[in-house]
């Protein structure tokens, strides 16, 4: 079985307005295809309640950088008391949504995806030492990839939300060294 | 260890609760796998006793198609209704006959390798087999096969969003095979 490493654990952008869902939903689909990412659907859900419409997408495409390593990001968003609403702007009628969005953001580094160096224990012991020791370099740079590319999907989404006042990184790693003190 | 002969592409699940066009939408999709290429099966229609909450429907579509004397497509769809009710709505000042339903779509599909069994059964044609989808066809089977398979797959998967008329219907991926 594939190692995943946890690189964003539950990030949260939680937003309450006027949007517009479906450019919303295309959006991040363009944004994902845009980076190289395959898609992968796994929830899709969509009911009609008296307060709105409650939708629930769970998405979680990858990218295999190598044939050792892939990037996996799971986004989950959970709209509630969505309705539609007109408004105008620049003197036109616009139809929009009003609603409540809850997006959490999660991101793996996914090694040894095809299970080669898991058939034996000398295998699995031989991966250990070189991603420990030799590949180290590399699997950073990995670490890095994903969380740039989910930083920059937080951002574009702040973006497209209005919420550019709060923008920046969303999410870093912790630095290796202690400040000193 | 058997060669793997069958390489399974990711679920992919639609759930809907609200008015759509059962009839319509049943046909399309139907005529969308047919037209694809695929010989279509129904494999299984239950209609339940209707209670006064609605009707329960069971529908398992299978659909199969032959790629290459080696690789067959496979796509199973699984549509689970419940509370299935009539409505007569009238839209464009005609009558039009919807349904009121919760619908689960569960759709996946799988490649079928070598599925006219050349490697035959003896160990050392499965050790073959093995090493012929391992080494020889692997970078074919990622990138081509799989890949065709899995995106034909997700078309079908968005035009049963479309004919929901979901808010997250759009597909950026649809020029993809």
């Amino acid at each position: 079985m594939a190692e995943r490493e946890v690189i964003v654990d539950k990030m949260r952008i939680t937003y309450e307005g006027l949007f517009d869902v479906k450019e919303f939903y295309k959006f991040i689909d363009v944004w994902f295809r845009e980076k190289g990412y395959d898609k992968k659907d796994v929830k899709n859900i969509e009911k009609v309640t008296p307060e709105g419409k409650y939708i629930e997408l769970e998405l979680e495409p990858w990218k295999k950088i190598t044939d050792y390593a892939k990037n996996v990001i799971k986004l989950r968003i959970f709209m509630t008391d969505i309705k539609e609403v007109e408004v105008e702007q620049d003197n036109k009628k616009v139809k929009l949504n009003q609603g409540k969005v809850h997006m959490v953001f999660d991101a793996f580094l996914e090694t040894d995806y095809e299970n080669r160096w898991e058939m034996k224990p000398t295998f699995f012991f031989i991966k250990t030492i070189f991603d420990r020791f030799f590949y180290k370099p590399y699997t950073s740079g990995y670490q890095a990839n994903v969380l740039n590319d989910v930083n920059q999907l937080a951002a574009n989404v702040k973006a497209f939300l209005n919420l550019y006042r709060y923008s920046g990184i969303s999410w870093s790693a912790p630095g290796t060294t202690f400040p000193k003190q | 260890m058997a060669p793997i002969n069958d390489v399974p592409t990711n679920t992919l699940i639609v759930k809907y609760n609200g008015i759509f066009d059962f009839d319509e939408m049943y046909h399309v999709l139907q005529n969308w796998i047919k037209d694809q290429g695929f010989w279509f099966e129904e494999r299984t229609y239950k209609a339940k006793v209707p209670s006064a909450a609605g009707a329960e429907h069971d529908i398992i579509w299978d659909g199969w198609r032959k790629v290459t004397p080696y690789v067959k497509y496979w796509i199973y769809v699984k549509w689970k209704l419940w509370d299935l009710k009539e409505l007569e709505v009238v839209k464009d000042g005609k009558k039009k006959k919807l349904y009121k339903s919760r619908v689960r779509l569960v759709i996946h599909g799988k490649v079928e390798l070598d599925w006219t069994k050349r490697f035959g059964g003896s160990k050392f044609a499965q050790a073959l087999a093995e090493f012929y989808n391992k080494f020889i066809v692997k970078k074919n089977l990622e990138n081509v096969w799989w890949d065709e398979c899995y995106y034909r797959i997700f078309k079908f998967h968005a035009l049963a969003k479309e004919m929901f008329d979901m808010q997250a219907k759009d597909n950026a991926y649809y020029d993809v095979w």
